[in-house]
C-alpha cells in the first residue's frame, strides 16, 4: 500500500469543510492532516503539517484564496495548491494560475473528480474542471503581463523609493524573493530600471508625484 | 401653461393691472383738478372782463350825460360833440367805444374809419352770427353783453370779442365797447396744453417706475424659478444616485448571500449525499441511483443560484478586480456574439474605490449591450487606463452608430441606458463622451483620478 498523500482543507465555510473531510476520508489513500477556516490560519497549520496538496477555497474573509496562494508558495514552495471554488469563470482560473495554483475545480464537481485532481496535483502535474484547459492556454497570452498582488506590493513599495531589503521586512519574505519579484515586474511591464519602475508608477496613478 | 408661467402671470398680472388703475386714477382725479381750475380760471377772467366793460361803458355814458340830457332827439350839435367825445375816449390799442344807429348805421367807429356812413345791419361774423344786429337787440333791452369774432386793432387777427352795448334811447343810438379775449384764451389753451403735458409726463414716470419693477419682479421670478428648478435638479440626482447605490448594494448583498451562504449549504449537502452514497452496499443498487438522482438534482440547483448571483453581481469584480471582470464580461460577450471584442487594461488592481470599480463595469455592460443589440458590429475594442489626473475607459465599435437623441428618446430598449451611464460617472466628478457616426460609436468614460483609493492607504494594505 503507498503512502497517502497529506492534504489540507480551507475553506471558511464549516459544511463544506465537514462534507469534504469526511468523504475524503473514506478515501485510504488520501489523508486530510488538517481544515483552516482561514487562509492565516491554514498557513500555520500548513507550516506544522506540511501536506502536500491544499484545497483552497477563494471567497474568504480577510485574505481570498487566490491572494493567499503567494504567501504558501513564498513559505512552502513545494506545497501543491488545488483551487476549491464556486466561480466557474476563466478569471478566477487563469488568475489563480498566475498566483500559483496548480490545479482548479468547482466544489460541485463529482467526488470522484476532487479526489482525481488531488492525485494529479499531487503527483507533480495539473488539474483544471472539465473543458477549461484549452480555454486556460488561450488566455494565458493575455493574462502574461498582469501582476500578481504581491508583485504588485512590491512594485509600490519600490516605487515608494524602499530598498529590496526594507521591502523584504515589511512583507515578511526573504531578499532573494524580493529580487524575483522585481525581475519578474521588468520582465512583465518591459521596463529595465528601477527609476522606470517608479517612472511608470506615477504615470499609472499607482503613487502620488 | 406650465406652473412656472402661472406664478409668474400671478405676479405679474396684479403688479401691471395695478399700477395701471393707479395710473388711470392718479391721471383723472388731476385732470379734473386742472380742468375745474382752468375752468374757474376761465371764469374769473371773464367777470373782471364783464366788470370793466360795464365800468367802461358807465364811463363813457357819464361822459356825455350832461351833452345828451340837455339834447333833443334831433339835436345834431349834441349828437355831433357826443361823437367827438366817444371817439376821443380810448382806452389802449383794442379799447374804443363805437356807436351805431338802430338801424345799423355805423355813426362812430375810431378804429375802422371806412364803418361809419354805412348800413352794418347784416354784417355777420365767421360763426355767421349777425353781431350789429344782436348788439341793437342788446341795447334796445336795456344793455347787455355780446360774444362774437370781431378784427383785433392791435394784430389784425380775427378774435373772440366780448363786447357791452346800451342804448340811447331817445337818439335810437346803440353805444359799446369791447375786450378782446384771445389773451384769455391763449392762457388757457396754455393751461390745457401744460396739463396734457403732465399727464405725458406722468405716464412717462409711471412708467419709468412700471418697467422696472416688472423687470424686478419678472427676474426675481425666473431666479427663484432657476433655483428651485437647479436645486430640484440636484436632489433628483441625488436621488437618482441613491436609488443606484442601493440597488448595487442589495444586488451585491443578496449575492454574497447566494454564493456565500445557500450555495455552500448545498455542497455541503451535496458532499453528505455522496458520503451516504459511498456508505451504500454494492448489493442496493437502486437505493445507489436513487441517490445519484438526488445529487445531479441539487447540483443544477447549485448551477442556478451560482447563475443568478453572477447576473447580480460579477463576484470577479470584488475578487479580481475590473480588468479580470471586463475580460470575463468580454468573453461572454463575444461568445454569445460572435463579435470579437478586443481589451487593453492595466498590469495592476485594487486602485479603484469599489463604487467606481462597479459603476465602470456597469457602464462597459451598459454598453456592450447597445452595441450587441443595436449596432451591428463585428468588431469592439475595450481600453482602460489610469493616468496621473484621470481614468478612462473607452469603449468602441465598428458599427452603423446611431443618431444623436434616438438612444435618449427611449424609442429603443436602450433609451435609458447613456443617461443612466452619465449620472453614474457624474456622480464621481467625472464624464461620459459619445462620439457616434457611421462608421462606429466610441463612448469614453472619464473619471477624476478621486475615484483611487487613497494611495497611501493602498500602499500599506498592500503590504
Amino acid at each position: 500500500m503507498t503512502v497517502p498523500i497529506k492534504v489540507l482543507l480551507v475553506d471558511n465555510h464549516p459544511l463544506v469543510l465537514d462534507g469534504l473531510k469526511a468523504i475524503l476520508e473514506t478515501y485510504d489513500h488520501i489523508d486530510v492532516v488538517g481544515t483552516a477556516a482561514s487562509a492565516l490560519s491554514g498557513l500555520t497549520v500548513a507550516m506544522e503539517k506540511r501536506p502536500q496538496v491544499v484545497l483552497m477555497d477563494i471567497n474568504m474573509p480577510q485574505i481570498n484564496g487566490i491572494e493567499a496562494l503567494e504567501l504558501f508558495k513564498e513559505k512552502l514552495p513545494s506545497t501543491r495548491m488545488l483551487m476549491l471554488s464556486m466561480h466557474d469563470s476563466r478569471e478566477y482560473i487563469s488568475t489563480s494560475v498566475m498566483h500559483g495554483a496548480s490545479g482548479y475545480i468547482l466544489k460541485d464537481v463529482a467526488t470522484d473528480e476532487i479526489v482525481a485532481a488531488i492525485e494529479a496535483v499531487a503527483g507533480g502535474g495539473t488539474y483544471f474542471s472539465s473543458g477549461v484547459y484549452d480555454v486556460l492556454m488561450e488566455r494565458n497570452r493575455d493574462m502574461a503581463q498582469a501582476l500578481t498582488s504581491r508583485e504588485q506590493s512590491v512594485l509600490l513599495m519600490i516605487a515608494g523609493g524602499k530598498s529590496n531589503r526594507d521591502t523584504a521586512l515589511t512583507l515578511e519574505i526573504s531578499e532573494r524573493t524580493v529580487e524575483t519579484h522585481r525581475k519578474n515586474i521588468k520582465r512583465k511591464l518591459g521596463i529595465a530600471t528601477t527609476a522606470g519602475l517608479t517612472r511608470y508608477a506615477i504615470e499609472n496613478g499607482l503613487i502620488e508625484r | 401653461m406650465n406652473l412656472r408661467q402661472q406664478i409668474l402671470a400671478l405676479a405679474i398680472v396684479p403688479l401691471v393691472v395695478a399700477i395701471l388703475a393707479i395710473t388711470a386714477l392718479i391721471t383723472w382725479q388731476s385732470t379734473t383738478l386742472a380742468r375745474t381750475s382752468i375752468d374757474a380760471f376761465e371764469q374769473n377772467m371773464l367777470d373782471a372782463k364783464k366788470t370793466e366793460l360795464l365800468n367802461l361803458t358807465n364811463l363813457a355814458l357819464s361822459a356825455i350825460k350832461a351833452i345828451y340830457e340837455k339834447a333833443g332827439p334831433d339835436d345834431e350839435a349834441a349828437k355831433e360833440e357826443v361823437k367827438r367825445i366817444l371817439s376821443s375816449l380810448d382806452y389802449g390799442d383794442d379799447g374804443y367805444f363805437f356807436v351805431y344807429d338802430y338801424d345799423g348805421f355805423s355813426v362812430v367807429h375810431p378804429r375802422q374809419a371806412f364803418r361809419p356812413g354805412h348800413n352794418w345791419l347784416d354784417l355777420k361774423d365767421p360763426d355767421g352770427n349777425r353781431v350789429i344786429a344782436e348788439l341793437i337787440a342788446r341795447a334796445k333791452e336795456g344793455g347787455g353783453l355780446y360774444q362774437y369774432k370781431w378784427e383785433k386793432p392791435s394784430t389784425r387777427e380775427t378774435v373772440d370779442k366780448l363786447s357791452f352795448a346800451a342804448g340811447l334811447d331817445k337818439w335810437r343810438w346803440m353805444i359799446g365797447t369791447g375786450v378782446y379775449l384771445d389773451d384769455v384764451y391763449a392762457t388757457t389753451t396754455a393751461a390745457k396744453s401744460e396739463l396734457r403735458r403732465s399727464i405725458g409726463n406722468t405716464f412717462l414716470i409711471v412708467a419709468l417706475m412700471a418697467v422696472p419693477a416688472v423687470l424686478v419682479v419678472f427676474s426675481t421670478c425666473m431666479v427663484l424659478n432657476l433655483r428651485q428648478q437647479r436645486m430640484a435638479d440636484s436632489k433628483l440626482k441625488e436621488l437618482t444616485q441613491r436609488i443606484i447605490d442601493t440597488q448595487e448594494e442589495e444586488r451585491f448583498r443578496i449575492a454574497r448571500e447566494l454564493h456565500d451562504g445557500i450555495s455552500q449549504n448545498l455542497v455541503g449537502v451535496r458532499y453528505a449525499i455522496d458520503l451516504a452514497r459511498r456508505k451504500v452496499p454494492p448489493e442496493s443498487a437502486a437505493a445507489a441511483s436513487a441517490i445519484e438522482k438526488g445529487s445531479l438534482a441539487l447540483n443544477d440547483a447549485i448551477k442556478e443560484v451560482r447563475r443568478i448571483s453572477h447576473d447580480l453581481r460579477p463576484r470577479a469584480l470584488d475578487d479580481l478586480g475590473l480588468t479580470a471582470a471586463l475580460e470575463a464580461l468580454i468573453a461572454g460577450f463575444a461568445e454569445r456574439t460572435g463579435i470579437a471584442v478586443s481589451l487593453e487594461s492595466v498590469a495592476f488592481k485594487n486602485m479603484l474605490l469599489p463604487e467606481a470599480r462597479i459603476a465602470l463595469y456597469r457602464v462597459a455592460q451598459e454598453a456592450l449591450t447597445n452595441i450587441e443589440r443595436h449596432a451591428q458590429a463585428t468588431q469592439v475594442a475595450l481600453t482602460f487606463s489610469i493616468r496621473t489626473d484621470n481614468i478612462r475607459m473607452e469603449v468602441s465599435d465598428n458599427g452603423h452608430g446611431f443618431i444623436e437623441g434616438e438612444t435618449n428618446a427611449g424609442k429603443q430598449p436602450g433609451g435609458l441606458g447613456l443617461r443612466n451611464m452619465q449620472e453614474r460617472m457624474t456622480h464621481f466628478g467625472g464624464r461620459l463622451e459619445v462620439e457616434s457616426s457611421e462608421k462606429g460609436t466610441t463612448l469614453r468614460a472619464i473619471l477624476p483620478i478621486t475615484a483611487l483609493k487613497n494611495r497611501r492607504a493602498a500602499i500599506a494594505e498592500a503590504a
